[in-house]
């Protein structure tokens, strides 16, 4: 281990890894380009470096990208990539508030303390983690879809009748496209380009930018910008003190976020979204969440940046990825005829443990980039609406795009931004939609083997017998039961203040 | 007549829609379609639940949750659908002149009719902010990123792609 963190610290592999972190911040910056289409491109690069600093150039890409996704999502309210689907819903509403810096710096630093802690867990706890993971089998896998499910309950709004059907049309429309049973074509009303189905990151855009661009056009005659940037000396400390105000939150959102990231298939959006859940649950003043509480944006990022280093162990010990760009990098160390798992573990432990602190200062370069260039990003928010609404359609376009290279995407993103914004007026809010959307192709490819596991004994065998299950259930069960229960309480809360101002107002009525 | 500008109304009926859709395909195959017929079904629940709650508030005699379209409301959704229309007909030239060039339109012609306020000084960013974007753009996503974009097909020819 220590052989590893002599090489990593290397001012080559340093500078390689620097150079990985650069490129991370565009590509998570720009909606429609992803932490594995980002490490993709620069595969063939690393050839012509030793195969250390190669993957610590993609492994620095891919932290990077976590942090930065968080950049747009912030100001703009468009998710870089879906892990920054859930740093959105606080963020956005601090921007608009004027705090748009300290909303960026906190995404960093919580970014940095969640690398840390996933690589950490990469270095230290890879064989005992990864013997819990391999529990999770089809059935496991569908129930913590639904329990990430029951986060609609925290973003619903007003209403969690529009919050439920928010998230059925989100997950009906990841639905569309050949099914995961018999391979039949579903909903795809004699439209080919329907067969291969939705693109996931074209919907995102659809659900986030594009009702943010026409909400921009409707403000026009209204304000100049999307807030006022107020530049503060010593924000990035004050803010960074915040953030560490709260380590029993810091540490739920990492576990949260290390632990999901080692499930294949689960990734860095899931573990956002059930670590923003559960720190809404957890917090004993919910009342900010959604309207720009700092705790929203760091659980959030948090979590998605401890399952980047995460999704590399189930890699190094069972060569499994658990994540898309962790199958990326599988392949680079493949293409080098090195074959990731226990062998290489064993054969090469030196790089896996360079990758492993690699890692770890990936979060550390991304931290002081990062916190560099905030005051600059977050100025962003000073380009006038008139300017800003048709740019971010620009690169909405572009990225709805550039991901499949569709130009039906583009028309899906279109069509969908139409819709959520008119049924935003109606009492929707796009998070759950856009929550369908990303649980959608979890839940039901795991349901569907479920129930072919299910054919050979019974569903209630399959689906509710198994320690993980039953946790698994009970928890969703309670995540339910505690958002009916806070939902009545609120309601009785806001009864009993009205009928106050009441009595307090009956008075000064009577004198009159 | 007013209840039927009922945000909860007009959601039912947004539903109905939608499980509609979601309704005219369909299979014998429950592992094909159990998945999306669970999630129709829930649609038409709450869009039946929501048409519950605006008939048991019109028999309480409880006032509905109308919806309200200020005279800036319309004005505001006028330059919506102006600025809709320019992006659709960007999509539907894009083809025919190329990515860039039809890009490059749609910024142009967006930025200037959201310019309200004409200035000399107004009009000039909102023609050259569009021209350095395009540019920006070009460079990155097609000279780093490779992202093959449409081509001219109106003019191949001229090799103005």
């Amino acid at each position: 281990m220590i052989e590893g963190l002599m090489q990593a610290l290397q001012p080559s592999y340093l500078l390689w890894l620097t150079v990985g972190v650069m490129i991370g911040m565009v590509v998570g910056t720009l909606p429609g380009l992803t932490a594995t289409m980002g490490t993709a491109l620069l595969v063939p690069f690393t050839f012509a470096l030793p195969t250390g600093a190669g993957i610590a150039m993609l492994g620095g890409l891919y932290v990077c990208a976590m942090f930065s996704d968080a950049i747009p999502a912030v100001l703009v309210n468009t998710p870089g990539t879906p892990a920054a689907m859930a740093t959105g819903f606080d963020g956005h509403p601090m921007c608009l508030q004027g705090r748009g810096h300290e909303a960026i710096v906190a995404a960093c630093f919580s970014s940095a303390l969640g690398t840390i802690f996933g690589a950490t867990c990469y270095l230290l706890l890879a064989w005992p983690m990864i013997a819990v993971a391999l529990k999770f089998g089809p059935p496991e896998f569908f129930w913590l879809g639904v329990f990430a499910l029951t986060i609609i309950g925290s973003l619903a709004g007003d209403s969690i009748l529009k919050g439920l059907a928010g998230g059925a049309i989100g997950l009906l429309i990841s639905s569309v496209g050949i099914s995961h049973g018999n391979e039949v074509a579903r909903f795809t009303f004699g439209v080919p380009e329907l067969r291969g189905g939705v693109s996931l990151v074209a919907g995102l855009i659809g659900v986030f930018a594009v009702p943010q661009v026409l909400s921009m056009v409707t403000q026009l005659r209204q304000k100049e910008f999307i807030a006022e940037y107020k530049s503060k000396s010593g924000e990035t400390w004050k803010t960074i003190k915040k953030v560490l105000a709260h380590p029993v939150h810091i540490v739920r959102s990492a576990v949260i976020g290390s632990f999901i990231g080692i499930l294949p298939g689960a990734g860095s959006p899931i573990a956002a979204l059930v670590s923003y859940n559960e720190a809404v649950r957890w917090s004993k003043d919910k009342s900010q969440y959604g309207k720009g509480d700092l705790r929203g944006v760091t659980a959030s990022e948090i979590a998605n940046n401890a399952a980047a280093p995460a999704a590399m162990i189930p890699l190094v010990t069972l060569g499994v990825p658990g994540s898309s760009p962790a199958a990326v990098i599988a392949g680079a160390l493949m293409l080098r005829g090195l074959n990731p798992g226990p062998e290489l573990f064993q054969s090469d432990g030196t790089l896996i443990f360079t990758f492993g602190w690699s890692l770890l200062l990936a979060g550390i370069v991304t931290f002081i980039l990062g916190s560099l260039f905030a005051p600059a990003l977050a100025r962003i928010i000073q380009i006038p609406l008139r300017l800003l609404a048709p740019l971010i359609m620009l690169l909405a376009m572009i990225g709805a795009y550039a991901i499949r290279n569709n130009i039906f995407d583009v028309y899906f993103m279109l069509g969908l931004g139409v819709f959520v914004f008119l049924i935003k007026r109606l009492g929707f809010h796009p998070g759950p939609i856009g929550l369908g959307l990303i649980l959608g192709p979890i839940i039901e490819p795991s349901l569907v083997q479920a129930l072919y596991i299910a054919d050979a004994s019974s569903i209630g065998q399959v689906f509710f017998t198994g320690t993980v299950n039953i946790i698994l259930i009970a928890l969703s069960v309670f995540s339910i039961a505690f958002v009916v229960w806070s939902n009545r309480r609120e309601r009785a809360q806001k009864r009993t203040s009205a009928s106050v101002v009441g009595q307090a107002a009956a008075p000064v009525g009577s004198t009159e | 007549m007013r209840r039927f500008m009922d945000r909860d109304l007009l959601t039912a009926l947004v539903l109905f829609g939608v499980g509609a859709v979601f309704s005219a395909d369909g299979g014998d195959e429950v592992k094909d379609w159990i998945f999306p017929l669970l999630a129709t079904y829930l649609v038409f629940g709450i869009a039946a639940a929501l048409v519950a709650l605006v008939a048991f508030r019109a028999i309480a005699k409880r006032l509905p949750d109308i919806i309200h379209l200020t005279p800036e409301d319309r004005i505001a959704y006028f330059d919506v659908l102006v600025f809709f229309l320019i992006v659709l007909a960007y999509v539907l030239v894009m083809y025919g002149l190329g990515f860039w060039l039809s890009s490059l339109l749609m910024l142009l012609l967006t930025s200037v009719y959201l310019t309200l306020d004409k200035t000399r000084k107004n009009v000039g960013l909102a023609l050259v902010v569009p021209v350095v974007a395009c540019v920006a753009a070009y460079l990155v996503f097609t000279h780093v990123f490779y992202v093959p974009f449409p081509e001219a097909t109106w003019w191949r020819g001229l090799g103005l792609g």
